[in-house]
């Protein structure tokens, strides 16, 4: 397994922390109904920060002296996915603009034209989420299936 | 248009006719992970041109004998004769 994989997976593995650590947090402050002392939505971007980032320096790699571990390969896997993800981005990106405008505005706010800055924030943070998600999955299934 | 074409290689074999040689000690001469020694050999990745010359001179061979290039079912291209090409 190449580094490029192992960082993948311990991403893909730091998403799924996130978002059921997220998703926890959320049931237990709104049932505490603190929800809006934390700024609505907004404190889960804090979470989004290590998945970005992708995995702490502290994750050993083993590594033998002049080992090559990064090669042509590599930075076409890694080229692919990283447009494979900004591609993504830019799908969703405006469907959850849109999403913002109808359901957010339109239903809840009766086309009041106010949006809480949370869903801003949460937006970004989902954003940030879904690029390293989706690059994440896409080295691993490069590596998996090859590509030429 | 992409056109659809099969690479194969021989180096797994070159690399046992060449006193067995390892994929680590054949990555370390091209300079390139093991793994992608793997994947070239599975036929899974087709290496840049500067690669697959690196691979040949360490098996001491050109670059036609470790790789083979067919075109899989050729697109129907139109034929251009010099009058229709000016």
């Amino acid at each position: 397994m190449t580094k490029m994989q192992r960082k993948a997976y311990i991403r893909l593995i730091v998403i799924g922390v996130i978002i059921v650590v997220s998703a926890v947090l959320l049931v237990a402050f709104r049932e505490k109904g603190i929800l809006n002392v934390l700024g609505g939505l907004g404190f889960l971007w804090i979470f989004a920060i290590p998945g970005l980032m992708g995995p702490p320096p502290f994750v050993p790699f083993r590594k033998k002296k002049d080992q090559i571990v990064f090669d042509e390969r590599d930075a076409r896997i890694l080229q692919r996915a990283t447009a494979d993800a900004f591609g993504a981005f830019w799908y969703v990106f405006p469907i959850l603009c849109l999403w913002l405008y109808l359901f957010v505005n339109v239903y809840r706010t009766e086309g009041l034209g106010q949006i809480s800055s949370a869903y801003i924030t949460i937006m970004a943070g989902g954003g940030g989420i879904l690029v390293a998600l989706v690059q994440s999955v896409s080295i691993i299934i490069q590596y998996r299936e090859g590509q030429r | 248009m992409t056109e659809a074409y099969d690479l194969k290689n021989n180096v797994r074999k070159l690399r046992f006719e060449k006193d067995e040689m390892t994929q680590q000690q054949l990555a370390d001469v091209a300079g390139v992970t093991r793994q992608t020694i793997i994947a070239i050999e599975q036929g899974k990745y087709a290496p840049s041109l500067p690669l697959a010359f690196k691979i040949a001179r360490a098996f001491g061979v050109g670059i036609d004998h470790v790789f083979e290039y067919t075109e899989i079912d050729p697109p129907n291209k139109p034929i251009i004769t010099p009058e229709k090409a000016v």
